[in-house]
């Protein structure tokens, strides 16, 4: 029986004064260092698949606390975006750190990925896309 | 406001072919649930229930405070999820927390479990 922990949270691509729980507006944004690092990557697509299956297709990771990236965890985070794309969505990586740009940058990830340098722009990218 | 996903298999699960019987979706609540993030737990059990989930755990372990917004998200979680067939159940709860469900009736409504062994083998029994 395995047992593991992603830290998620929920944000509005759109200003907004009362709170909405409208989805299609709805950025998911997950902190990666409880995700990369810690052999979850099968976890991380059980909950990644259902929650997109469930309508969400904006999804932004936090990469701060990330240190490193192996393969799989590279190719789920290439599937989950594939998968996102297909309804207009998209994934994007922000605070990348030096350690991880030298792996992404040889496969020409940030090519296939956008990569951001804070939220502000994050949120701003999922502003202007499909709604 | 940060919620903490755990996925608990029952048995092992294909990722391309999700068997949503054996999959536990364990969500831990921050320490208050009130009307300024309640919002998160109603996104979290739609998106959830509608993407195919049908077990949900809410581990209580660190709640201190919850209002009616917070309750209210919770009952109308779990009666999303079980017109799909599924549950959604409680564990974990302090005494106090206890009490304001007690007050209200909750625990009648939705099973409510002092560990999260009784939860997930709540769950194995009605696979």
């Amino acid at each position: 029986m395995k047992y593991k922990v992603m830290e998620i949270e929920f944000f509005s691509s759109v200003p907004t004064k009362s709170e909405t729980t409208d989805i299609e507006k709805t950025v998911l944004s997950i902190e990666g260092g409880t995700i990369f690092g810690s052999n979850m990557v099968d976890e991380f697509l059980i909950a990644m698949k259902t929650i997109t299956a469930g309508g969400i297709d904006k999804i932004v990771i936090d990469m701060s606390r990330v240190d490193a990236l192996n393969s799989n965890e590279i190719g789920a985070v290439i599937n989950l975006t594939k998968l996102v794309r297909v309804t207009a969505g998209d994934l994007v990586l922000y605070n990348v750190n030096r350690q991880v740009e030298q792996i992404i940058a040889p496969l020409d990830l940030n090519r296939f990925l956008k990569i951001f340098d804070d939220k502000k722009e994050v949120v701003s990218h999922f502003r202007y896309i499909k709604v | 406001m940060s919620l903490f996903l755990e996925i608990l298999k029952l048995s092992p699960v294909e990722k391309n072919n999700i068997d949503y019987d054996m999959v536990v979706f364990k969500i831990k609540t921050m320490k208050r649930i009130d009307v300024d993030n309640s919002k998160e737990f109603v996104i979290i059990f739609n998106t959830l229930n509608a993407g195919g989930g049908k077990k949900i755990l809410i581990d209580c372990h660190d709640l201190e405070y919850i209002d009616s917004s917070g309750i209210g998200s919770i009952i109308a979680g779990a009666k999303q999820i079980r017109k799909k067939g599924g549950d959604l159940i409680i564990a974990n709860v302090t005494s106090d927390i206890l009490s304001i469900f007690k007050v209200v009736n909750l625990h009648e409504f939705i099973k409510i479990f002092t560990t999260d062994g009784e939860a997930i083998n709540h769950f194995r029994v009605i696979v």
